[in-house]
C-alpha cells in the first residue's frame, strides 16, 4: 500500500462518524524506486489531502522500520509554498514523489481513528472488506 | 483525445487482471495525459496483485494506479464522491442461485444471483454518487438477463443518469 493510497481511503462501518485518515501501524515496510515526473506530480497536489499525507508519513516514520526511516523517508513541510505561477519547487515535488510513491507498507494493520476497527495489509494490498454485519 | 486528456479519476470497480484499466491507462499516457489517477477494486486479493502486475508489466505503472481490496468502491466513495470521469465496471453478471453470490473467490467474478443483477443493484448506488457531472460515464457490461431495459430506467429516474447502448455482442 503506497500513501497516495492511504490518502483516499476510510472506513465506512455501520455507526462510524468518521472514519479518515485511517491510523497505519506498520510491520514490513518496503521502499521502491520509480521514476519521478516534475509535471504529474505538480498536477496530483490538488488532488490529494496534504494533511492526511502529513500525517500516513509521521505514522511510518513512528513504527515503521526504524533504518528505513532515517535513511530513506524524506521530511516534507507543514504546508506547500507555491511560487508566482502555482508551480512548486522541484525539490520538494521529488519528495512529494518518494513520499506518495515509493514507501510500500507490505504488512501491517490500518485502524479506524473513530471506532479502532483494524483492516490488514498483506502482500502490500489493503483489505477493505466489512463483515456482514458492518454493512 | 480531448476527452481522454480531460480525465482526472479513473475507477474500475471489480479489475480482475486488470487489462481494463490499464489498457485505458496506456491510451491516457499516449494522450499526454498527466493528471489521471487510476483506481482499481476487487474483492479478491489474487486479483487486485495481478491487477498490480498486469500495470507494471504494460509501463502503466503504479505511477498511478491504486489497487484496493474491497467490495464494490466502498472505501472510496467519500474521497472520489463525484469525481470519477470514467468508471469500468464489468460485474458478475451470470444469473445463479443467490448461494452463490458473497464469495471472494473466483465464483466472485461471475455470481451475480437473481437475473445477475444482485452485485450490480448494489453498486448502482455507488456509481450515482462517483460519477463527475455533467460528463463522468460508466461503462459497464451487461447481459440481456439483467433486463438492461429495466436498468437504464430505474437509472434515469432515480438518478437522472442516461443509459446508452455502446456496443452489442453475441458471446
Amino acid at each position: 500500500m503506497r500513501l497516495l493510497t492511504h490518502n483516499y481511503m476510510q472506513s465506512t462501518v455501520k455507526g462510524t462518524e468518521r472514519g479518515y485518515p485511517l491510523k497505519i501501524e506498520a510491520t514490513k515496510i518496503e521502499f521502491e524506486a520509480s521514476p519521478f515526473d516534475a509535471e504529474f506530480i505538480q498536477a496530483l497536489l490538488p488532488k490529494i489531502d496534504y494533511t492526511t499525507l502529513l500525517f500516513a508519513l509521521k505514522q511510518i516514520s513512528e513504527n515503521g522500520n526504524a533504518d528505513l526511516a532515517q535513511t530513506i523517508i524524506p521530511e516534507l513541510p507543514e504546508s506547500i509554498k507555491e511560487d508566482g505561477e502555482g508551480e512548486v519547487d522541484e525539490a520538494l515535488l521529488k519528495k512529494l514523489h518518494t513520499v506518495m510513491f515509493d514507501i510500500h507498507v507490505v504488512e501491517g494493520e490500518l485502524v479506524c481513528p473513530d471506532t479502532g476497527r483494524r483492516f490488514n495489509i498483506k502482500m502490500g494490498i489493503p483489505n477493505m472488506i466489512l463483515h456482514a454485519d458492518e454493512l | 483525445a480531448e476527452r481522454l486528456a480531460s480525465i482526472r479519476n479513473v475507477l474500475e470497480i471489480g479489475s480482475g487482471t486488470g487489462v481494463s484499466t490499464v489498457f485505458l491507462g496506456s491510451m491516457l499516457r499516449e494522450a499526454k495525459n498527466t493528471d489521471a489517477t487510476l483506481f482499481a477494486t476487487d474483492v479478491n486479493k489474487d486479483a487486485i496483485r495481478v491487477t498490480c502486475k498486469t500495470a507494471k508489466e504494460n509501463g502503466v505503472d503504479l505511477d498511478s494506479l491504486e489497487a484496493i481490496q474491497c467490495d464494490l468502491a466502498t472505501p472510496l466513495l467519500e474521497r472520489l464522491r463525484n469525481k470519477v470521469d470514467v468508471l469500468i465496471f464489468n460485474p458478475p453478471y451470470v444469473p445463479t442461485p443467490e448461494s452463490e453470490v458473497g464469495s471472494d473467490g473466483i465464483e466472485a467474478s461471475w455470481a451475480g444471483g437473481k437475473d445477475g443483477r444482485v452485485v450490480f443493484d448494489r453498486a448502482i448506488p455507488q456509481i450515482a454518487s462517483l460519477l463527475s457531472w455533467p460528463n463522468g460515464a460508466a461503462y459497464i457490461i451487461t447481459v440481456d438477463d439483467n433486463k438492461p431495459e429495466e436498468i437504464a430506467k430505474t437509472m434515469m429516474d432515480e438518478y437522472g443518469i442516461e443509459v446508452v447502448p455502446y456496443v452489442r455482442r453475441r458471446a
